[in-house]
């Protein structure tokens, strides 16, 4: 199948060709295309075929899914702090899917249970007592306590993103 | 120009980075070809010997990731091995998706017929996933996997070189029951769930109501039981009940391939050196890249002629 062929049905399917979907989402955000692959979850080469239109439909709907949450973070790359759309990016990359439907579902936001917990059984006066006598023995925890307990949600984010690779 | 490591190795791009090492992909000058090469990034003498390990675990089989070479320089050491350019079955399932049983099946029968030669060697893989499974370029055809990844790798018969209280693995490949001695059945335990993985698009944990209700999906719920005794107790075990669970019959690709993931880009080998003379006329410098390109094919024919002065010394030096 020739590759304009292949771009007519991409076209039909996404819209529009998926390299300059791909391309319209990731240049706002600086992505190279080795980046995005990342993100997708695709191989590199797999990418570059669906971005040339040597292939034309993305088999994994879990990276589709990625795809979408991509192009909706590329949309609104200009009101966000590279900091906000690092940990962005690592919640998509992190993307898992329902298996027999398809749909998408947002991994469990940890940190927002994390705050729960402590909120739960303290003050946030107590939390942040808690945190400075603990600031010398247990730097990690004392850490812990201040920014789940209470600091601005996007400190909690880029906590819960610098950690949770080791989870 | 990249990094050129024992005058020899020029660090092209990295590919993966691991607990133990980085994997680069080099250009080895003296062979002329595209390698695999891991680097050593601590220096330890704990990390030293296990490095040495790793390389001199040479397991020759058609579905094992064999050390080529390796090569020292100051303080930092890395070794060679075979570029496998079909990328890993991680990113197989990556951008398919969940795959077909006849995919499935012939992933797990692979990875196992090389567990057998591994296990018969006396070495415990203890991370097989995955992404330590590695592809040949083989299109829509039938795949060709080999293990790879040594790094955390077991011989039974030396001293561990890790703590006797850590245990190894990748978690969620890791049989919850595994204990503090390597034992082949948990390479076996981590094939099942890397069955799961192939059969399901999904990372463990597997729920079991996911699972498709096939047998082979029930022969790789019970290698993952609760039940020890009831989990194939050897690789080949394991291979003829996969055979049983999913009979021989044509290969149907379906939309999977395993594609070149070098293909492109900085991969090949760098171009001839460029001629001395002075860049000139546009008119000029389209006629010299007509020449060059008449002067192109010599190089695989030098390239050729050193693998054979190279096989040539390496069967003089076995001889004598």
């Amino acid at each position: 199948m020739s590759v304009e062929e292949n771009i007519r049905r991409q076209r039909e399917l996404y819209g529009e060709p998926l390299g300059e979907l791909v391309r319209r989402a990731t240049a706002p955000l600086g992505l190279t295309q080795a980046t995005t692959a990342k993100v997708l979850g695709l191989s590199p080469a797999m990418l570059s075929h669906l971005m040339t239109g040597q292939r034309v439909k993305i088999a994994n709907p879990i990276a589709l899914g990625r795809l979408h949450a991509l192009i909706d973070l590329g949309a609104s790359a200009g009101e966000l702090t590279t900091s906000q759309i690092n940990a962005r990016l690592d919640e998509i990359r992190e993307l898992s899917s329902e298996l027999t439907t398809g749909a998408r579902v947002m991994a469990a936001e940890g940190g927002a249970v994390v705050r729960g917990v402590l909120r739960a059984v303290a003050s946030g006066r107590e939390l942040q007592q808690a945190a400075d006598a603990l600031r010398d023995v247990a730097p990690g925890l004392a850490d812990v306590l201040r920014i789940y307990g209470s600091g601005t949600d996007e400190e909690l984010r880029t906590h819960f993103a610098s950690i949770r690779h080791l989870l | 120009m990249g990094e050129v490591f024992a005058g020899r190795y020029e660090l092209l791009e990295p590919i993966a980075e691991g607990g133990m090492g980085a994997v680069w992909q080099v250009h080895d000058r003296r062979e002329g070809d595209i390698k695999a090469a891991k680097l050593l990034r601590q220096r330890d003498a704990s990390s030293l010997l296990r490095f040495i390990r790793e390389q001199a675990t040479r397991i020759h089989h058609p579905h094992v990731v064999t050390p080529l070479g390796w090569a020292g320089e100051d303080d930092n050491v890395l070794f060679t091995m075979p570029l496998l350019r079909g990328g890993s079955v991680a990113m197989l399932v990556g951008d398919y998706g969940a795959l077909s049983e006849q995919w499935v099946a012939a992933i797990l029968d692979q990875t196992l017929s090389g567990l057998e030669a591994v296990h018969a060697a006396g070495v415990v893989h203890r991370d097989v996933k995955p992404g330590n499974l590695l592809l040949e370029v083989t299109g829509a055809g039938v795949p060709h996997v080999r293990l790879s990844d040594f790094g955390v790798a077991v011989p039974s018969d030396q001293p561990r070189l890790t703590e006797a209280n850590v245990m190894i693995g990748t978690p969620g490949y890791m049989a919850p029951d595994q204990g503090f001695d390597p034992d082949p059945r948990d390479d076996l335990y981590a094939t099942a769930v890397t069955g799961l993985h192939l059969l399901t698009g999904t990372r463990p944990p597997h729920d079991a109501a996911y699972v498709p209700r096939t047998q082979l999906g029930q022969l790789l719920l019970r290698a993952v039981g609760e039940d020890r005794a009831a989990r194939p107790q050897s690789a080949a075990e394991f291979r003829e009940l996969l055979a049983r669970a999913v009979p021989a019959r044509p290969w149907e690709p379906g939309e999977a391939e395993v594609l070149d993931q070098y293909a492109a880009g900085r991969t090949s080998p760098p171009p001839p050196p460029p001629p001395l003379t002075p860049r000139e006329t546009p008119e000029k410098t389209a006629l010299r890249r007509t020449k060059q390109h008449d002067d192109r094919p010599v190089w695989p024919i030098v390239v050729l002629m050193l693998a054979g002065i190279l096989l040539l010394a390496g069967g003089v030096f076995l001889l004598s």
